[in-house]
């Protein structure tokens, strides 16, 4: 489970999950409902570009912008997690949309406790890489009901790219927290503390280029 | 304006501000629209991440302050986003853009601000700026509603809900302006970045 949230490939499939996933499900909406539903779910483009951002920020170890970029994400998952309750048709959905709030909203809180600066427990780490998968899981199980029932081939492509994409934004935020912690044990190894920042004379990893 | 925006009462009340006009607006609609718990609930979030940041704030928690900024920007972008899907009236037309505009600048300005290498403090005035015409906008919007409902219940919550927005964006722009504040100290005690 460490290996493959530390892993470098998975984080830049991830990404491109999240980021074109989204995109190419605004396309397959627009051609199944046309373009007035496009133009309500416009967040989902800029879900996509925070993915984007994130990736490229982290890329650069710009660790303020990845900070917000997360805490951005987070939020769209969870305020879409309960804009899901207000459209629910049978009750096998009322058990997937619980299930999908309750992982979405501890997987918020922990973030923060993770980042936190005086009662970190970056042990929670763990906690969220379970619940990525239980999420993950989760939305195939809840899209599964509309993939096997559906005769509409375009349909069935949507709710592919829908599981897709809510699995790849997911995933690339719990990967930039497990490396967080990972880069801070590397700072912490070069000699960096909280107080006094780096040591004189140490050359940041983006400037040896 | 700087002073105004670093100054302790102002953060302080536009925080009480926020959490009350949310809160209220909350109880306001859910007498109306009892249906509608989904958006009650989004907005009983915003509130919440309104007050830890407030603490956060207070226990100099930088990390925990640089999330919960960019998640309340993102709940507002999302608020005036899905604003367009409610559009009745002329004044409806004129406002929601200009608000869904002034808040996609504040998020992205907001990026600017805080990165690690294309810092631009001085976007802070621009953010302070946007953030008095957001407050405008709101109100003029808000109190234009107001006067055409039929419901006074109606009325007060739209307005409590301008008013928690409004401190809610106040208060984002407040925890900016006092990190850089907080930014400039750290170099005058010989603090650099690498």
């Amino acid at each position: 489970m460490k290996k493959l949230f530390t892993s470098d490939k998975f984080f830049l499939a991830m990404t491109l999950c999240g980021s074109v996933g989204l995109v190419a499900y605004l396309v397959v909406a627009g051609c199944l409902l046309g373009f007035g539903y496009v133009m309500t779910r416009l967040p989902l483009f800029i879900e996509a570009l925070c993915v984007v951002f994130l990736y490229s920020s982290y890329k650069k170890h710009s660790k303020n912008v990845m900070k917000g970029l997360m805490g951005a994400l987070l939020m769209t998952m969870l305020l879409a997690a309960i804009n899901c309750f207000s459209a629910l048709y049978s009750p096998a959905e009322y058990v997937f949309a619980s299930i999908y709030l309750g992982v979405t909203a501890i997987l918020f809180v922990s973030h923060y406790i993770i980042n936190s600066d005086h009662h970190s427990k970056p042990g929670y780490i763990k906690l969220n890489q379970a619940l990525c998968i239980v999420y993950a899981l989760n939305i195939l199980a809840w899209d599964s009901v509309g993939l096997f029932t559906s005769g509409n081939l375009l349909m069935i492509i949507g709710c592919l790219i829908n599981i897709v994409s809510c699995v790849g934004v997911m995933a690339s935020v719990v990967c930039v927290e497990s490396r967080l912690d990972a880069y801070r044990l590397e700072r912490e190894a070069a000699g960096w503390t909280e107080e006094k920042g780096y040591p004189e004379n140490y050359v940041h990893e983006y400037k040896k280029k | 304006m700087k002073k105004l925006f670093t100054n302790d009462k102002f953060f302080l009340a536009m925080t009480v501000l926020g959490v009350l006009g949310l809160i209220v607006a909350d109880i306001l609609l859910s007498i109306n629209y009892p249906g509608s718990m989904t958006s009650i609930i989004t907005r009983f979030i915003a509130a919440l991440c309104l007050i830890f940041l407030r603490s956060s704030y207070v226990k100099h928690s930088k990390n925990v302050m640089k999330g919960l900024m960019g998640a309340l920007l993102m709940a507002g972008l999302l608020h005036s986003l899905s604003l367009t899907g409610s559009i009745f009236l002329t004044i409806d037309k004129v406002f929601v853009p200009i608000i869904i505009l002034l808040s996609a600048v504040l998020f992205i300005s907001h990026f600017i601000i805080n990165s690690d290498h294309h810092s631009k403090p001085g976007y802070i005035r621009l953010n302070q700026v946007l953030c008095a015409l957001l407050a405008v906008a709101f109100l003029v919007w808000n109190i234009g509603w107001a006067c055409v409902s039929e419901n006074a219940v109606d009325a007060l919550a739209s307005i409590a809900l301008a008013l928690g927005r409004i401190g809610m964006y106040a208060a984002v722009v407040c925890v900016e302006s006092r990190l850089d504040a907080y930014r400039i100290e750290r170099e005058a005690n010989g603090y650099k970045a690498e």
